[in-house]
């Protein structure tokens, strides 16, 4: 399984690679919502672990175009937000799961084992 | 019906109107109980004075106006009572002993040698008094007018000692006085109780008592804040919360690494990832070096809020203060409001800045309150704040830019009065507190919109002499020796 994972604190970053990748999943990270862009395009994700608030775009600014450029991507939002109406319209935007920090890994790790098997093999998909 | 029997009524029904908003809206307090029964007393006193003025017979209208008494009794000691609430002081014995003689009058009241039958004047009738009610209307003048004159001598006593906080204060003193003092001669009352005929116009002094003290709590919040240093801290702490986001998210992060680190380790172990001992070891401890630095950084959060939290004990405005260094960390405690709202903070100091003679929490209070509502002018839509520093002649000038909508014309014209505000959780008394700690400061403040975009606030400090200081300090010492 291809996880992208998308957040602005290094040492999430760090602990979320270093527990999906334990975990047998391939994993590439990004420190920035623009970035997560160009990333997602290359390494053809099954599925993004993307944080909200980040530095020079917010996370919520590019779920659309990432479900543009891949259709079949499960996108889990993990983040710290308390905003209700930010959350409310983030969940509107058809995201496969909405966690709040600082949620269990275990929990995330569950979600992506359910949601596996209805995962597309990415990469024909986008045509 | 007796046309003089209405105005009195309304008057009363305005009064308990009043005591019984305040009662049910103001939030809990003694005060607030005593306003409520003083307006209740009023209230007795007018409303029944109406019915005894529309009575044909002289036995009724007498049996109505006895009555009365149950209200007019208290009146007095509720007013005072009140006043010394306002002031916070509670003299218990001294009340009781109010209360007690208060209670001593109703009793009295009852008997004949206090009021006896009614005349009647043009207004209708009106009760006589009798030998003991020259006793309760000594006891009536000395309480109504003792708290007045409490007040009066406070608001002396505050222009000297407490330069500060004292204004809105002040202003509702001020008012509370005046209501008073106009209500009190509303006493001229007690003129045709002996015979005088003299129209017993009370109720119009009641309606304007009634008009001014509406004013004082539509304005003032009278009764709302009661302490310029509570006012302070209450202002703070909310100012606080709106770097609640903020804080939250910063927070959360290092919560979700210790939780995310803690959790691998557990289940590597748990399926069996390690090969062997070392291996877990090792990787424990590069775990839990990382958990520790994170487990740091949540606590370095906490504490820097708690700091600026906490209620300042001690005021000194005579010290040299570094403005630079208080920039620095006002800018460190609303970086993640910084961040998150995708601002830009320019920061221009020049070298040669001297200190300034000032407070250097009241400094840091300042600066934490202008640059907190130049990045909330920006929060939706993000830009840069520029904060210059430099030395203009004798002073020190601090200049916060942002590119934000700016004041509205309206808004320009209330900036600095308090409880005025436009934001949802504001207390709107942000840039209140701001220019009466600035002034305390012998500072000054000037607020303007920039031409194209955004708005522009001046500061401007004075510099700090080194040997003010050593004077200062010096006398200090040899106070404290010769004690």
């Amino acid at each position: 399984m291809k996880l992208l994972i998308v957040d602005d604190n290094p040492d999430v970053l760090e602990t979320l690679a270093n527990y999906f990748h334990g975990r047998g999943h391939t994993v590439k990270t990004v420190d920035d919502g623009l970035e997560c862009l160009s990333a997602a395009q290359d390494f053809k994700p099954n599925m993004i672990l993307l944080d909200i608030k980040m530095k020079r775009i917010d996370g919520d600014k590019i779920i659309i175009d990432l479900f543009t450029l891949l259709p079949g991507v499960k996108i889990l939002v993990i983040t710290g937000n308390q905003d209700q109406a930010l959350r409310n319209k983030i969940l509107r935007m058809g995201i496969h799961a909405y966690f709040e920090k600082p949620v269990s890994l275990l929990v995330v790790h569950q979600k992506i084992k359910e949601m596996e098997g209805t995962c597309e093999i990415l990469g024909d998909s986008r045509r | 019906m007796n046309p003089y029997s209405i105005p009195p009524l309304m008057s009363g029904i305005l009064v308990l109107l009043l005591g019984t908003y305040i009662l049910f809206n103001k939030g809990a307090g003694t005060i607030r109980v005593v306003f409520f029964i003083f307006s209740l007393s009023i209230f007795v006193w007018l409303a029944l004075f109406s019915v005894g003025y529309s009575m044909q017979d002289p036995k009724w209208a007498f049996f109505w106006f006895r009555l009365a008494y149950v209200g007019v009794v208290f009146i007095p000691v509720t007013s005072f009572h009140f006043h010394l609430e306002f002031l916070k002081r509670r003299p218990v014995p001294l009340l009781v002993l109010f209360y007690s003689m208060s209670f001593i009058f109703l009793i009295l009241s009852r008997s004949s040698l206090f009021l006896q039958e009614v005349k009647h004047y043009f207004w209708g009738f009106y009760p006589r008094a009798s030998i003991i009610y020259p006793f309760f209307v000594i006891f009536f003048m000395c309480l109504v007018w003792a708290g007045p004159w409490l007040c009066i001598r406070e608001t002396f006593v505050k222009k000297r000692s407490d330069s500060t906080f004292s204004i809105v204060q002040l202003k509702r003193l001020r008012l509370v006085v005046i209501a008073f003092f106009i209500g009190n001669f509303g006493s001229a009352d007690f003129l045709a109780k002996f015979g005088i005929p003299c129209y017993p116009f009370g109720y119009a002094n009641m309606v304007i008592w009634f008009a001014v003290l509406a004013f004082a709590v539509s304005q003032y919040h009278l009764m709302d804040i009661e302490m310029a240093a509570e006012m302070v801290q209450t202002a703070k702490l909310a100012a606080l919360g709106m770097l609640s986001a903020g804080i939250n998210h910063e927070i959360r992060n290092p919560l979700y690494v210790i939780r995310g680190q803690a959790q691998t380790f557990l289940e590597n172990v748990k399926e069996g990832i390690y090969r062997n001992d070392s291996e877990a070891v090792s990787d424990a401890l590069r775990m839990m070096r990382k958990t520790d630095e994170q487990a740091d950084r949540a606590a370095d959060i906490i504490r820097r809020l708690a700091e600026f939290a906490r209620p300042q004990k001690s005021v000194n405005t005579n010290k040299p203060v570094n403005i630079g260094e208080c920039l620095d960390y006002i800018l460190e405690l609303i970086q993640f409001e910084i961040d998150l709202d995708k601002i830009a903070v320019k920061k221009k100091v020049s070298s040669d800045v001297p200190f300034i003679r000032a407070d250097r929490r009241h400094i840091e209070e300042i600066l934490f309150n202008l640059l907190l509502n130049a990045c909330q002018s920006m929060s939706v839509s993000g830009g840069v704040v520029t904060i210059t520093v430099w030395r203009k002649g004798s002073s020190v000038q601090v200049i916060v830019e942002d590119t934000g909508p700016g004041f509205s014309k309206e808004k320009m014209q209330h900036l600095f009065d308090p409880f005025v505000t436009t934001k949802v959780s504001g207390t709107g008394l942000g840039l209140y507190i701001t220019k009466q700690l600035i002034e305390k400061n012998g500072g000054k403040i000037k607020i303007e919109n920039q031409e194209d975009v955004g708005a522009r606030v001046c500061l401007e400090f004075s510099v700090f002499h080194g040997d003010q200081f050593v004077k200062e300090e010096e006398d200090k010492i040899e106070v404290a020796y010769s004690r």
